[in-house]
Formats: structure tokens, sequence, C-alpha cells
């Protein structure tokens, strides 16, 4: 199978440089130029996981973040608070920062303006597979 | 009624008993439905047995094939489906009791694609309530109760193909289908000591299945070995233009024959910073199967899977497209429904992440992938553990020291802490193909196994690979003593 040609660039980047990378975020570098030789041994390493149930506390959140989680849960709160008994509020705290958290782990990484999200419009393939010798559009199934 | 071994026969062989007439699909049909009915509750595993479509199409299989029109090996061949896939004239449950009695006036394409290829549909799978997608604590999260494990009814399945696995692991149906959107195919096939796959992202449609998370569901089989995985991809493999995400023939297609032999060593890439904090048996038995693969040709080697905040965008992208998906659950308040306390209120917090935080999610997600990817220039397949556990029990003994433990412990792979380097995190996240096949028994005596992923649409590499170890061991053959 031919891997997408998209990919075929793809440096390959050690653990340590990724981290580091992370690590250099603030310097405002972007993915496609962050080719930083690999040389720290102080490299911080990532965020360690956070996972959804863990008894989340604030500690380690940065002020931000913490201020984040506050923000969140008023939103909900007096959205949908009439909703919730004292113990769903309990667990909406932990769900939140537990959330916040992950996000802390996701936003310092740099991307550039020409990064493509995942997500992106997908044309719809009548006469374009034609033009690449595929088989034309399929008859409707499962409907 | 016909004997067990024969409702353990993996498709290949069964299929060629009913080519040539040694098994008729009626009788083959009723043993089955006649096993889950007797066994099925023992083990929460079914939603809805289908017996009046299955009966039907059984005799329009046994009337064809005397006939002479033999459709291919999963004629005649009962399988179950998940109660997430649409079938008309049935309810479709989604595992949850919000949806208790929803039903669908059309197939799902995967189902429509079995029924053409001769397939019997024996029955709904249960399964975790909305597979998971708001979020659950325990095997409690279901309609139907938690899932049992065959092999030890204490214990349980995982999730949240839940009934796939312990409808295949006891013989009560021959294949079944199940959903991945991380892990829900490899975990339960791994616990329960079959041989399950999750394609390639955008390979198999889902139309017609309850969605997750758009850019990380995945439909696949579960069965007796990767041989049968094989032959079940090939049929629901294809492009549905009714599948936003459907990749485009032949891209989609799938094209499988036992015949095809690789033109050089299998190159295996032995992870070594998986799963770095689970019992050592685990990773002895996948190494030892490792080692038997190098004893027939394979070439092995140690690498490492690149670190990234893989389980971060893969937990990210889920919760906040789940929230968009049962986005009325949550306006309605009908999500305080669902059996599992966190299902009830994550919703409500998902929706609170943002726009730039999901783009900057996906635009990240991009670099993982290409992360990811360049391993593959040096290897056909990378392996690992099943999983970071064998099968968890369904209640936990009340030492108060292990309280944390076994709280962890039940939870469902998203949700636990501490193996941060989970390989279904990364292989999900990126939409690549993995088969997990039994290896060996825990100290428990509870099925473990092994996993082998590839570069997306290598769907084939995976396949022989498993195949290949699958060839060379027995562990597929063995299953629970039911009597």
């Amino acid at each position: 199978m031919k891997k997408p040609g998209n990919l075929n660039n793809a440096d390959e980047v050690s653990r340590r440089e990724f981290a580091r990378r992370v690590a250099l975020t603030v310097a405002g570098g972007t993915l496609a130029a962050a080719t930083l030789p690999i040389s720290s041994k102080a490299a911080p390493r990532l965020p360690s996981i956070a996972p959804l149930l863990q008894d989340e506390d604030s500690s380690g959140l940065s002020s931000d973040a913490q201020a984040e989680v506050e923000a969140k849960l008023q939103n909900i709160f007096a959205k949908y608070g009439a909703r919730f008994s004292d113990d769903q509020k309990k667990l909406m705290r932990r769900t939140v920062t537990s959330h916040v958290r992950m996000l802390e782990a996701i936003r310092p990484i740099p991307v550039a303006n020409g990064d493509t999200p995942a997500t992106v419009l997908k044309l719809i393939d009548d006469g374009i597979s034609d033009s690449k010798g595929m088989p034309s559009r399929p008859s409707k199934e499962g409907a | 009624m016909l004997s067990e071994d024969v409702l353990y026969l993996p498709i290949r062989e069964l299929g060629e008993h009913i080519r040539t007439r040694k098994i008729s699909p009626v009788e083959l049909t009723e043993s089955y439905l006649d096993r889950s009915k007797r066994l099925g509750p023992r083990f929460n595993a079914y939603v809805t047995i289908t017996e009046d479509l299955a009966l039907d199409q059984a005799r329009a299989a046994e009337k064809e094939i005397s006939g002479g029109h033999y459709r291919g090996p999963l004629h005649g061949v009962p399988y179950a489906a998940k109660d997430l896939l649409a079938v008309k004239g049935y309810e479709t449950t989604w595992g949850a009791k919000p949806y208790a009695d929803q039903s669908f006036d059309y197939n799902a394409t995967v189902i429509e694609r079995l029924n053409r290829a001769g397939a019997i549909l024996i029955g709904k799978a249960a399964m975790i309530e909305l597979a998971g997608g708001l979020g659950y604590e325990s095997a409690e999260a279901s309609l139907t109760g938690p899932c049992k494990n065959p092999w030890n009814t204490d214990y349980w399945t995982c999730g949240s193909s839940s009934g796939s696995g312990a409808i295949v692991s006891a013989g009560l149906a021959n294949f079944a289908l199940g959903s991945d959107t991380r892990g829900s195919i490899i975990c339960p096939s791994t616990l329960c000591g079959i041989s399950g796959m999750r394609p390639s992202f955008g390979r198999v449609s889902r139309h017609g299945v309850m969605a997750i998370a758009w850019s990380m569901d995945k439909i696949g089989p579960m069965a007796r070995t990767a041989d049968c995985c094989g032959l079940i991809l090939s049929v629901i493999a294809g492009h549905d233009e009714n599948d936003h995400d459907s990749l485009p023939s032949p891209l989609s297609d799938f094209h499988y024959s036992a015949a095809q032999v690789s033109p050089r060593p299998v190159r295996i890439g032995r992870l070594t910073n998986v799963f770095p904090n689970v019992d050592p048996e685990l990773h002895a038995a996948a190494d030892d199967a490792l080692r038997i693969l190098e004893q027939n040709g394979a070439k092995v080697s140690d690498v490492e899977l690149p670190e990234g905040p893989f389980e971060e965008a893969a937990e990210l992208v889920i919760l906040i497209e789940a929230a968009s998906a049962f986005s009325e659950l949550i306006d309605s308040g009908r999500c305080a429904q669902l059996a599992d306390p966190l299902g009830q209120i994550n919703g409500y917090a998902s929706r609170e992440f943002s726009a730039s935080d999901l783009l900057q999610i996906q635009r990240v997600r991009v670099y993982l992938q290409k992360k990811i990817d360049v391993l593959f220039d040096r290897f056909d397949v990378i392996a690992a553990p099943g999983e970071d556990t064998a099968a968890i029990p369904l209640k936990p003994p009340p030492e108060p020291a292990r309280q944390q433990q076994q709280r962890e412990e039940h939870l469902p792979p998203r949700n636990r802490r501490g193996n941060s380097m989970q390989p279904d995190a990364i292989s999900s996240l990126c939409g690549l193909p993995a088969v997990t096949v039994p290896c060996g028994f825990s100290k428990g005596r509870m099925p473990i196994g092994v996993q082998f992923m590839a570069r997306a649409l290598d769907d084939e590499r995976v396949i022989a690979a498993a195949r290949l170890f699958q060839q060379h061991t027995d562990w597929h053959t063995k299953h629970p003593s039911l009597s």
C-alpha cells in the first residue's frame, strides 16, 4: 500500500526532541520549523496522562488553568445547575479539572499557519473519482 | 443439535462444510440459537435474539446452496451484531435506557453487505451504553447489565463491544461485529480470548451505526482467528457514499486471500515502552509470541512508540465529538437516565471545550500521525500485549488498601491512569489497523493476547502477522468449558 503523500516527508523526531519542542513552545516556534537538535539531557518529559476519573484536584494546574476550571464550572452550573445533585457537582468538578489538565498537554504544542486540522471538508466524490481512474459513484446501499 | 466442536470451527473450515453440504445452515443456525438462548443469559450477552430473521435467512441460504448458488465463505454462517448497528424490524438500543425502544427502518450498510454474502444474523449483542461515548466507570453501565466473561463469569468481558466478545468466546455465534472508537474491539477480544480486528479508519462504512466520534469510529470483526477476520473484512469493507468518511474505492476495498504470501520476512517492531506498569506475565506472553514468529521467519527488533500527547488527544477528540453526537440527549436532560454516574454528567462538561481547542487538537493530531507513521518505514507491524491486564473481576475484593487500585482496575482502558503509553490511544487516534489474538493465559487462567498494528490501510499486514502466529500455535483453538 502506498502511504499517503502528505506523510511521506515526515521527519522522524525523537521522544526527547519532541519533549523539548513542547517545552520551547513559548518561544513561538512552529511544528513545521521545529527541527531542534537533540542535545539536552535535562529536556523535560511531557506531562503525564490525566485520565478522566483520576481523583482530580487542581494541584499542578497553572493559575490560569485553575481559573478556567472555575469558569467552566460556573458556566455549567449557571445553565444546568438545577439538574445536578451535590455528588454530581463534585464529580463535575473532577471531570472538568481532568478535561483542562488534558488540554494543558495539547495547547502548548506549536502549530504553523499551514498546519491543517485533521477535520477538513471532504469534497463530494462525484466525478472526482472518475478523473482518478477510480470506479464511479457506487449505488446507494444500506438505505 | 451440532456438537460444540462444530460451533467453534473457524469460518474457512465451517464454510467448506456448508459449501459441500456436510453441514446444513438451518441446523447450524438452530444449534447456535439453542446455545444462545441457553447460555446467553448467563453472560448477559445479548440484547435481542433475532430468531425469526435468522431462521428465514438460514432457510434461504440452504435453498440457494442446494441449488448450486454458493456466495462465499460467509454463506450460511451465523453471526451477532453489536446493538449499535441498525437492523430493520428490530430494536437498536445503543445499550442505553434512553434508546431502549429505538428502531430504524433500514439496515446498517455492514448488515446489508453481510446479507448479500449470505451470512445469518442471529442476534444483537449487548454493549456498554452509548459504547462509552459519554464515559463510564464500570461494567454496570449497560442496559442489559454487566457482561460476564465466559472464561469466568465473576469477571468482566471489557467493553464496549462486551456482548460481541462474550458471544464469540462462548460459541453462541460464529463471529460478531463490534465497534472500536478507542479499544472497544481490541480490549474485549483480548480479554475473552478471541481474535479481533480494528480496520483502518474509513475502510468500513458506519452508515446506520451509532456515532460516538465521527473521526475515530470504526466497525470490525471479532472471530476465532485472524484469518476469519480477514474473510469478514473482505465482505464488510468498501466505499459507501452514505458515510462521509468512507474512503473511495479502491482504497476502501479489501481483497483477501489466505494464499497471499509476503515477498519477504515480516518485519516486526517489539514495542518496549508500552504498558510499563503491568503484570510481567503479559509482556512475557507477548514476547513468547514474537519468539515463535521469529522462529518462523519474522524479523523482530525493539522499538519505542514515539512520545507525545496521544492519550490526551484521543480522549479529547472523543469527548468533544461525543458531546456533539449526543447533544439531544444532553439538551433534553435525558442523559440522567444513563446507568453510569459519569455518563450522566460528562456531556455537560465536554460542551465547555472551545472551538479553538478542538482545532488545536485536530492540528496536533496530524503531527502525531506523522510521528507514528515513520515507524512503519522500518517495520511492517509493531507488536505489544493485547491489553494492560487480563480480565478483571466484576466485584473486586473489599480490602481498603486496594481501593484505589481496584477502582482503576475496573475502569475501561480509556479511563485508567498509570500506563500512559497505551498503544490503542495512538493507533485509534491515527486510524491504524490492529489485530489482537490470544497468546496464553494469566495466572488466574484468564486469556491474554498479543496485538499487531500497522500503517494505515496496511490491514493485510496485521492479519498476515497474526495468521503466521496462529499457524504455529493453538491458543485460538481453546475455548471456555461451558458444560
